[in-house]
């Protein structure tokens, strides 16, 4: 399957049926500029229909490894060439759970005025969790950001009992702030 | 009185003036980075806040959480979840010598539904019975409440920045010792190293602030905040330490005007699975910096006098 573009979704459930998880990488490219990669970290949102995370504990990162019900987990070390990789147990994510939400973003500290401009590249990809095989790859998501400091992946979402997976590529030149006031996460 | 909730202060004794010559930290070329220093023995566990005369409890696993570990053999029937995220505290911090840090003794949450089939691992989640501090807020550190615990969120958002907010800005010099979780003590003082532990990808800095990049704050055990009066009488200047969050949540402790013999320890923070608690220390004894930073457990670090760490 060719990569998706910003926008496409394709059916999880309809490519692989009885799906049961699926792990989500990100795979950057910083150009080797460390203050960059090294300030890079990618969030996982578990939102309610009303947008907004579900509990603070539905929020993964670096230093919250894993949502409060269990489903969702960011792993220490990502394998394979991704740099951050989310194992996501379909069956597990709790029924008020409508979207899933992958967000890359700069952290802000000694990293003066850098935005994710001079990301070279930024592709999501989404594996089997059952064997690792890849199901999907979207389209390079870094092409087109200029000012941003955080960019709105791809997401998961629920669509007619099936589990759908979207690419977003949305920038917001807010950073951290701006996702957290649109997901209603508490900082 | 006989503060009995910090066992390594029980090392404490007063301290003598420095000597003359012994000037606070100055601008200068720098030699190179300490080594890595092993942990101070006599400090042991950090964590371990519990009363001298009580059993101490089994040390925390503070390595970086497990959760994400996957373990197909661990089928997590006994893995309890934790439970939603608690709303602010307003518990007192007062209590720290019985059981609010009494890691070993909370109650961990019941199990979710999901968690006999999950493939993932809770996080540590004991509930310290700390206030908290939402975004926006402003709280004051007093000795009554003098403990602050950030979300795990909170403690990985951007950085956390301390700044002193006094008349005269040179009157009061703000340094930070720090441990990170491999067991390296360092200090960044203002002109003489104002990153550490590496300059490259440095986690604290010090300029007219001590900041904290809380993107590496799971490389980090625990810090705490000097501060080292440049007025001639080596008197506080008063006003107000200003700890400032991401999220823009500011935690005020009131400075005082008394006489040093130095350097004085302001505000300590340890990294207590995942989540940044800090505490003002209202500590009424002084000293040198090496003499400070000792009897608060850095014995790690190296000198080269009394205020100038190598």
């Amino acid at each position: 399957m060719s990569a998706l573009p910003k926008g496409a979704n394709v059916s999880l459930s309809k490519e692989i049926p009885g799906l049961t998880g699926v792990v989500v990488g990100v795979d950057w490219d910083t150009g080797g500029e460390r203050a960059l990669g090294d300030n890079l970290a990618l969030l996982t949102l578990l939102a309610g229909a009303d947008g907004k995370v579900v509990s603070q504990d539905h929020v993964v990162h670096f230093n919250q490894l894993v949502s409060s019900d269990l489903s969702t987990a960011q792993l220490e070390q990502a394998l394979g060439g991704d740099d951050e990789q989310v194992e996501v147990e379909l069956s597990g994510v709790p029924e008020s759970v409508q979207r899933i939400v992958f967000v890359l973003y700069l952290s802000e500290s000694g990293t003066g005025r850098r935005t994710l401009a001079r990301l070279r590249s930024c592709i999501v990809r989404v594996l089997n969790l059952q064997g690792g095989a890849q199901i999907i790859a979207s389209a390079n998501l870094a092409s087109g950001l200029d000012a941003e400091t955080a960019i709105s992946l791809a997401e998961l979402y629920r669509r007619g009992g099936e589990w759908k997976f979207r690419v977003l590529g949305s920038g917001y030149s807010s950073g951290l702030a701006g996702v957290a006031r649109d997901f209603g996460v508490r900082l | 009185m006989t503060r009995d909730d910090l066992p390594f202060l029980r090392r404490r004794s007063r301290m003598t003036p420095p000597p003359s010559s012994a000037n606070p930290p100055a601008a200068q070329s720098g030699p190179p980075a300490s080594p890595p220093a092993a942990r101070p023995g006599a400090s042991a566990n950090p964590l371990d806040l519990a009363r001298p005369d009580e059993p101490r409890v089994a040390p925390l696993d503070l390595s970086r959480p497990g959760a994400a570990r996957v373990d197909p053999l661990d089928l997590g029937s006994s893995t309890p979840a934790p439970t939603p995220a608690a709303p602010e505290r307003t518990g007192s911090g007062l209590d720290l010598g019985s059981s609010a840090l009494d890691l070993g003794s909370s109650t961990p949450a019941p199990a979710s539904p999901q968690a006999p089939t999950s493939r993932h691992r809770a996080l540590p989640d004991h509930d310290l019975q700390l206030r908290g501090i939402a975004e926006g807020q402003v709280l004051q550190f007093t000795p009554g409440n003098p403990v602050v615990q950030l979300t795990r969120t909170q403690s990985a958002a951007g950085e956390l920045t301390f700044r002193a907010e006094i008349s005269q800005p040179n009157d009061l010099i703000l340094v930070a010792a720090f441990e990170t979780t491999d067991g390296r003590e360092g200090m960044v003082v203002p002109s003489l190293r104002p990153q550490g532990p590496d300059p490259s990808a440095p986690i604290l800095r010090a300029s007219s602030t001590i900041t904290v990049n809380l993107r590496f704050i799971t490389r980090l055990r625990r810090f705490f905040v000097l501060g080292v009066p440049r007025r001639s009488d080596l008197r506080l200047p008063g006003g107000t330490l200003v700890t400032s969050t991401y999220g823009g949540a500011r935690l005020d402790l009131p400075l005082g005007t008394e006489v040093t013999l130095g350097a004085k320890a302001l505000l300590t923070a340890y990294v207590v699975e995942g989540r940044i608690v800090l505490r003002a220390e209202h500590d009424p004894y002084s000293g040198t910096l090496q003499q400070v930073c000792d009897v608060y457990g850095y014995g790690g670090l190296s000198w080269r006098d009394p205020f100038t760490p190598l």
